[in-house]
């Protein structure tokens, strides 16, 4: 059979780029050998993890704890820290519960219901670690002093820390005055207490029904926290939590003057409103004002209109009907959104809205299809990130079923299984052998070669995926869509796959390499 | 990181198709002589297991597969063949018939359509 062996190199060396790149965790570390298990991360991943442990306070903040790609001691003993507050297992291991838990607890993107938290979360809202989520989400909105540096918190306690429990209770008095929270509510950490601190979205709907509190001087501190918020999610250039002051020069001032993060980021976001939807003065044009958040809702809801009227096939047709200028715009944007659905950049789905908005002005034919696109490419951006590194191990698992002649856990005095890699197979099965133990074995074969064969589906995929990309080369902008639509569909296919194998052996994200190992 | 982990990841599967003419599942039954070099818990070689195994007086073969690329199988079952035996052959058999069944449709359908596609 002609394998197509320049096509055959073609996947392989694309692949292995991009796992130079990082882009993908590399598939040949052995992972139930290896010293640390999360060495089959891509960089992202762990300054990821890096990033979420510092937020929580399991790790200092310090350059080097945000940038160090590589699993320290230190790191470890944070994830342990972290595992053991939260009620998950403890073995150092960020697999996709521990990925999880620390996305829900540090996350602000939408779906952040803690009704949908993992249920060792749930099942108990007073551990240490909901404790720590919670203390830096009241400082995110502005419930402490900006003084009080948040790397020097040491006391989570609700009880024993005064300045904790004096945020907690004005955040309950704001919740109540926008009509977050009823009048009666307790006091506590339980689910509806974290459903009004957690949820972006219901907070700036509630702030855009509440124009008088937005106004009063005396809530300024937390209404400009969540429009921080709101900034940090569309990929302005601001920073969450303590407010950024820095000096400015304007081209018709003589003078530097004092300008914050936010209200560059305020001066921006108008100015990609239309003309008719801007403020009139200076002033509500660099200050957080009830019309902030009414844009804010308007455009959210005008985003919503059209999810449901996917039209790819109109696609291609709208951009070839672009201006060169306009197209390599576009190819440049897309090219940067494959990158980060890749990097699992977690602002991606605002950050495209934003674009969307930016990308409105210059090109004046309504483009609701390449929005709408654009929310199902960011869509399942967190997807791709939670099920890539489980794919290369279901790989390397189905691999190494493939590569060891012997089925692992093959006794002499029981039974032993043997295959090539044609597949061909022989067993021995010794007379003086219990049913059961046979058993347990053939059980075994036949789950390691579910996960041989959900292998060899994904890499199936990952060639059509590179088929797409090889294509949108050639192809240019309108390519590049199609490869961003394939590599979403990827994600919902692997998944699926995932699905399968998890279904019929119940794979574990860290597995053992036989079930006859200790 | 090696230098092409991808590739070797491909090459593996690859070398399985190299005969797809046949398929041949046998399962053997007998025993080891303790202190006959395959009495260890896991063993090292199929080959070993069998040469020590063949010298024993029970060793036999209970059953045997064999699928023509055509689609036509022959079954070889040994009279005395318990219902757990035959159990265990029928998985074998069905195991490595969805194995190759996987690697045969990942070269037909992504490889070579890659090969024709671009």
């Amino acid at each position: 059979m002609d394998l197509g062996q320049n096509a055959y190199d073609f996947l392989a060396s694309s692949l292995d780029e991009a796992c130079k790149g990082g882009h993908l965790p590399n598939p040949s570390l052995k992972i139930a050998a290896a010293e640390d298990n999360n060495s089959v991360d891509a960089d992202a991943y762990i300054l990821a993890i890096r990033s979420r442990l510092i937020d929580l306070g399991y790790l200092g903040e310090s350059k080097d704890n945000r940038s160090n790609i590589s699993l320290d001691k230190k790191l470890k003993n944070a994830i342990r820290k972290f595992q053991q507050e939260a009620g998950l297992k403890n073995d150092a291991w960020v697999g996709r519960k521990t990925w999880g838990a620390l996305q829900q607890l540090v996350g602000f993107e939408d779906g952040q219901d803690p009704d949908n938290w993992r249920r060792e979360l749930k099942e108990n809202l007073a551990q240490p670690a909901i404790l720590r989520a919670v203390y830096l989400r009241l400082y995110a909105l502005g419930f402490f002093e900006w003084s009080k540096k948040l790397h020097f918190r040491r006391d989570f306690s609700l009880k024993s820390n005064i300045d904790f429990k004096s945020a907690f209770k004005a955040f309950l008095e704001t919740a109540r005055k926008i009509g977050l929270l009823e009048k009666s509510t307790a006091p506590v950490i339980n689910r509806t207490t974290l459903r009004a601190l957690y949820q972006q979205d219901k907070i700036i709907h509630a702030l855009n029904r509440n124009p008088n509190f937005v106004l009063d001087k005396q809530n300024k501190k937390f209404v400009e926290a969540v429009a921080r918020i709101e900034f940090w999610l569309l990929g302005f250039n601001v920073n969450v939590g303590n407010p950024r002051i820095l000096l400015r020069k304007r081209e018709d001032h003589k003078f530097r003057e004092k300008a914050t993060l936010l209200s560059l980021a305020l001066e921006e976001f108008w100015q990609q409103q239309p003309v008719e939807e801007r403020p009139k003065s200076k002033w509500d044009k660099e200050n957080v004002t009830p019309k902030f958040f009414k844009q804010l809702v308007a455009l959210e809801e005008e985003e919503d209109q059209n999810t449901e009227n996917f039209a790819e096939q109109n696609l291609i047709k709208r951009i070839n009907k672009f201006s060169k200028t306009e197209q390599d715009m576009l190819e440049n944007r897309l090219k940067n959104i494959a990158t980060s659905v890749w990097d699992g950049v977690k602002r991606v789905f605002r950050w495209i809205k934003r674009f969307i908005k930016k990308i409105k002005k210059v090109v004046k034919t309504a483009l609701n299809e390449i929005k709408n696109i654009a929310r199902f490419i960011a869509g399942r951006a967190a997807e791709i990130f939670g099920t890539v590194k489980k794919v290369f191990e279901i790989i390397y698992r189905g691999t190494v079923y493939l590569r060891k002649a012997l089925l692992p856990g093959s006794d002499a005095q029981k039974i032993v299984i043997y295959h090539d890699k044609d597949f061909d197979t022989a067993a021995f099965l010794n007379a003086r052998a219990e049913s059961h133990t046979i058993k347990h074995l053939l059980d075994y074969n036949h789950r390691e070669s579910v996960c041989f064969r959900a292998a060899c589906r994904i890499l199936g995929h990952l060639v059509a995926i590179l088929k797409r990309v090889a294509q949108a080369i050639i192809a240019g902008v309108g390519g590049w869509f199609l490869a961003l639509l394939a590599l979403t569909r990827l994600a919902v296919r692997i998944k699926e796959i995932i699905e399968e194998v998890e279904l019929v052996q119940s794979f574990k994200l860290k597995s053992e390499s036989s079930p006859f190992a200790n | 990181m090696a230098k092409s982990d991808f590739k070797n990841v491909l090459s593996n599967i690859a070398e399985g198709i190299k005969d797809l003419s046949s398929l041949e599942v046998v399962t053997y039954k007998g025993t080891i002589s303790i202190g006959g070099g395959a009495d260890g818990v896991v063993p090292d070689k199929f080959d070993n297991i069998i040469k020590n195994a063949k010298a024993q007086p029970d060793f036999k073969i209970s059953a045997c597969t064999y699928v023509a690329l055509d689609g036509d199988t022959q079954v070889f079952y040994d009279q005395e063949i318990t219902p757990a035996e035959m159990e265990a052959h029928h998985d074998l058999v069905d195991i490595a018939r969805q194995n190759r069944q996987a690697v045969v449709d990942l070269f037909k359908d992504a490889i070579l359509d890659l090969a024709t596609g671009i």
